[in-house]
């Protein structure tokens, strides 16, 4: 059988404990000098052994004339080099941050203690600490037969381990860099053409190159002089699933089944393309010339549009976040930056893919989906138009129905929310901000403040969040799992695979309970960061008759504004951080033993009167007789009194809503 | 190219989507072309073309019971729920309305004109008064679409589609008979006068 080149296995010696290991004077990651015969020790021998001199190549250099590497491997190695280039969170060309020190395990930009609770459990990120070890790690290069396998042998020692332990670029874990260097690297290797007549170059879209330096061109996104164009372009394009329906019965969200089939089918397929991917977001790196429309024929085919950003340039300077960038770039019209791109030919488009879509449609048309004409159908004496797509959806697979008890009464909706675009936004603003910490705590003498500015600069611009970003999905996805292993029993999944959507019978109880359990999974995996209108993570709570519409509720989660957002049907509308829900639940609670009367009052007021000032003056005249009502709308948050009642309202034992 | 911009004060207004047979009726939150095509043609016989929109934050949704009575039959019908556009706060609704100007069109027709725009008519719904009138020239720009349009009339408006989002608009062909017609909508990726746009953009072309 032949064996194939392991990409994910050239950083294997990250798992390496040097300090247990000093006997053996390894240094640096890679074994390419190894002395296999001192240590007795036998060398491997797989394809896979030579992704170890990855750090030996110097990028100036032709292909033809690098030594010591078996020339059937020489372009896996080069497209290794390259892949591992695109992964990293930053560009190899920052210099390090001198004196900032080391980290033993990844540190996650939104959970800075991640690695010591890990440790405090007993796990620890070296998988290899003896000479025994050692053996088993070059047996491990020689026999390994997939990516796959190597990843699930050693998630839980590479999920702690940073891809380079030197701050600040310990920001990813070890796992998460591999995945994506052996991704990019199969995407390389199936679109790249190796030619060996007389001279080794390889080609890609027709431009052949023999150094990887030619391939990837500089890594400047500025400057006005030597801007070193590279030979080789790629996309990385931001695919967002979206729908034009409307949920008309409840059946209808078999939709969101069909569309989380599809994207389960689409990531198996397109595997290596996908470097990462939530419910409705799909993010991929594809060479120039693979068509998308169709990749996606499957969703247009069912009535999806895909919507989408792709930004293609040198690769050198491509990643997740160039879009970004560039579009700020040409808004603040900074002409050093747009000459740059502009001469390297990097383009950022935003289109859509759409089904086919008649030019005209005869009436009746479908009340779902609305592109595509409906026929009529009779259900419980009322009288609809579907097409056949949609009426198959709602047709197919189980079918979710509210339990008997609840009829008759209040429910709630509810939706998690991870937002892509907020996602990056954050991870570069906290990176920002570690780059902030790490700096102030070097000594002025060892580097002056000019140094120290340009260093800042140079690192905040050269940060590349893709693997920060693929870590935090990963995240998110075990937080909501985490959510329904505490609430099962509290809500119920509508779709039983699918964790984002939720819902419940309505109760005082059971509202402070899912937020409760909620603050709690956030916590335990986002405690560093902040819940408010930046956070990527959101929740949102809909609440209301049980006979209300389906499509409503899914309405009110498509635009999720703060970190909770939660609407009462008819009533009201508020966003809340969350400091401000943990503080309230907290405060109100106090406030209910002590001034419960006075709070309904307020309450009564502000359904007669609908007048904050009314309100305000209420309390400040019994500012005396109520201190806690007084202090807890008061004191700490600038929250308006509105704000206030309504979450009292909705926490409360009583269902206060049906009054209103 | 010179447009004129009607600015509306509304009380309270249903453009309702095109889900007509349900007991929920969901309610745009633009005024599309068909809808003020048809307003000006019951108000003032003509034939403009014309889209609008309304400002944020000076409307909000709430929903209304109601019940409807088969005039022909004299029978009730089931009663249906629709969502309609109420002021936020104690002022009106505020919208507005582009048409291309032309020489054939004396913009003092519009003084003062109150038009009926939406569902429910007969309720009270969709009284628009007209406050202001102003001759806009806005420059073109590229952006993400605000406004519901008929694809076949873009050029009229100075839209160029980069990237369209596709849906259906009503096209009433007489009194009674109409059908669906391609339109573009909300979100779509278009170079077109500023005031059309609800966010600039500089995306390649």
């Amino acid at each position: 059988m032949t064996r194939e080149f392991i990409a994910e296995l050239h950083d294997i010696g990250k798992l390496v404990d040097k300090n247990s290991l000093k006997s053996h004077s390894l240094s640096g990651h890679t074994f390419e000098d190894f002395d296999f015969s001192k240590h007795n020790i036998t060398k491997p021998s797989s394809p896979s052994w030579w992704g170890q001199y990855h750090h030996k190549i110097v990028i100036h250099e032709d292909i033809n004339s690098w030594k010591d590497i078996d020339c059937t491997y020489k372009p896996d190695v080069f497209l290794l080099i390259i892949a591992d280039h695109l992964a990293s969170s930053i560009s190899r060309a920052t210099p390090q941050l001198k004196n900032a020190g080391e980290s033993e395990g990844v540190l996650k930009l939104w959970n800075y203690e991640f690695y010591k609770n890990e440790k405090n459990r007993g796990k620890y990120w070296a998988a290899f600490k003896s000479k025994e070890d050692l053996k088993k790690l070059f047996e491990i290069i020689d026999i390994v037969s997939s990516p796959e396998d190597f990843l699930s042998q050693y998630h839980k020692h590479l999920i702690l381990t940073p891809e380079d332990k030197s701050k600040p670029r310990n920001i990813t874990s070890l796992y998460t860099h591999i995945e994506l260097v052996g991704k990019i690297y199969r995407v390389l290797k199936r679109h790249c053409e190796i030619k060996t007549e007389n001279v080794l170059e390889l080609k890609l879209n027709g431009e052949a190159v023999k150094k990887i330096k030619d391939a990837e061109g500089s890594n400047r996104t500025e400057g006005n002089q030597n801007i070193d164009k590279g030979k080789w372009q790629a996309r990385f394009v931001k695919c967002y699933i979206k729908y034009p329906h409307s949920f008309v019965r409840l059946q209808d969200i078999n939709l969101i089944v069909k569309r989380n089939k599809l994207a389960e089918g689409f990531v198996a397929k397109y595997k290596d393309y996908v470097m990462f991917h939530t419910f409705d977001f799909i993010s991929l790196f594809l060479p120039i010339g693979k068509e998308l429309k169709e990749m996606f024929k499957d969703f247009l085919d069912n009535g999806f549009f895909i919507e989408y950003i792709e930004t293609i340039a040198d690769l050198g300077i491509l990643r997740s976040n160039l879009d970004i960038k560039i579009i700020r770039a040409r808004k603040n019209n900074k002409s050093d930056i747009i000459k740059v791109l502009n001469s390297r030919n990097t383009r950022v488009y935003r289109k859509i893919l759409l089904p086919e879509m008649l030019d005209k449609i005869v009436p009746p048309i479908c009340d779902i989906c609305q592109i595509n004409p409906g026929k009529e159908r009779m259900k419980e004496n009322i009288k609809e138009w579907i097409c056949d797509k949609c009426y198959e959806v709602r047709e197919s697979g189980e079918s979710f129905e509210y339990p008997d008890e609840w009829q008759e009464n209040k429910i709630v909706w509810f939706k998690f929310n991870l937002n892509t675009e907020k996602l990056e936004n954050w991870l570069q603003k906290a990176f920002e901000k570690y780059v902030d910490t790490l700096l102030k705590n070097i000594n002025s003498e060892e580097i002056n403040n000019k140094k120290k500015a340009e260093l800042k600069e140079k690192l905040k611009n050269e940060f590349r969040s893709l693997a920060c970003q693929s870590d935090f999905v990963t995240d998110y996805k075990n937080m909501i799992k985490a959510f329904w292993e505490k609430a099962n029993g509290l809500a119920k999944k509508p779709i039983s695979n699918y964790d984002e959507l939720g819902v419940f019978l309505y109760s005082g109880e059971n509202v402070k309970k899912i937020l409760e359990t909620f603050l709690e999974v956030y916590n335990d995996y986002f405690p560093d960061c902040e819940g408010d209108a930046q956070s990527p993570v959101s929740l949102s709570l809909s609440i209301s008759n049980i006979k209300y519409p389906i499509r409503e509720h899914f309405r009110y989660f498509e635009n999720p504004k703060g970190f909770l957002d939660i609407r009462s049907h008819n009533v009201f509308e508020n966003t809340y951080t969350k400091e401000e829900i943990k503080w309230l639940m907290d405060k109100l609670s106090e406030t209910e033993r002590d001034s419960s009367h006075f709070l309904h009052k307020l309450i009564g007021l502000y359904d007669g009167l609908n007048s904050e000032v009314n309100i305000t003056v209420e309390i400040l005249n019994n500012k005396d007789r109520y201190p806690a009502i007084y202090n807890s709308m008061y004191s700490k948050f600038a929250t308006s009194p509105e704000k206030i009642l309504n979450f009292s309202r909705i926490i409360e034992e009583k269902d206060e809503i049906n009054k209103a | 190219m010179k447009l004129i911009k009607l600015d509306l004060d509304i009380d309270s207004i249903i453009i309702g989507e095109r889900v007509k047979g349900g007991i929920y009726r969901p309610c745009l939150e633009t005024i599309p072309s068909s809808t003020v095509q048809g307003a000006f043609k019951n108000h003032l016989g003509l034939d403009l073309k014309g889209v609008g929109l309304f400002k944020t934050d000076t409307y909000e949704i709430k929903d209304i019971t109601y019940s409807v009575k088969d005039k022909l039959l004299e029978v009730a019908k089931m009663p249906f729920t629709a969502s309609c556009l109420f002021p936020k706060g104690k002022e009106k609704i505020k919208a507005v309305i582009y048409f291309v100007k032309a020489d054939y069109i004396d913009k003092n027709i519009f003084r003062n004109l109150t038009l009926t725009i939406g569902a429910l008519k007969s309720k009270g719904f969709g009284k628009a008064k007209v406050v202001g009138i102003e001759e806009v020239s806005p420059c073109i720009k590229q952006g993400l679409l605000n406004v519901r349009i008929y694809e076949d009339e873009c050029d009229r408006f100075n839209i160029t589609v980069l990237s369209p989002i596709y849906g259906y608009l009503f096209y009433p062909t007489n009194i009674v008979n109409g059908f669906y017609k391609r339109a573009l909508f909300e979100g779509s990726l278009v170079r077109a006068p500023g005031v059309f746009l609800k966010e600039v953009t500089s995306y390649d072309e």
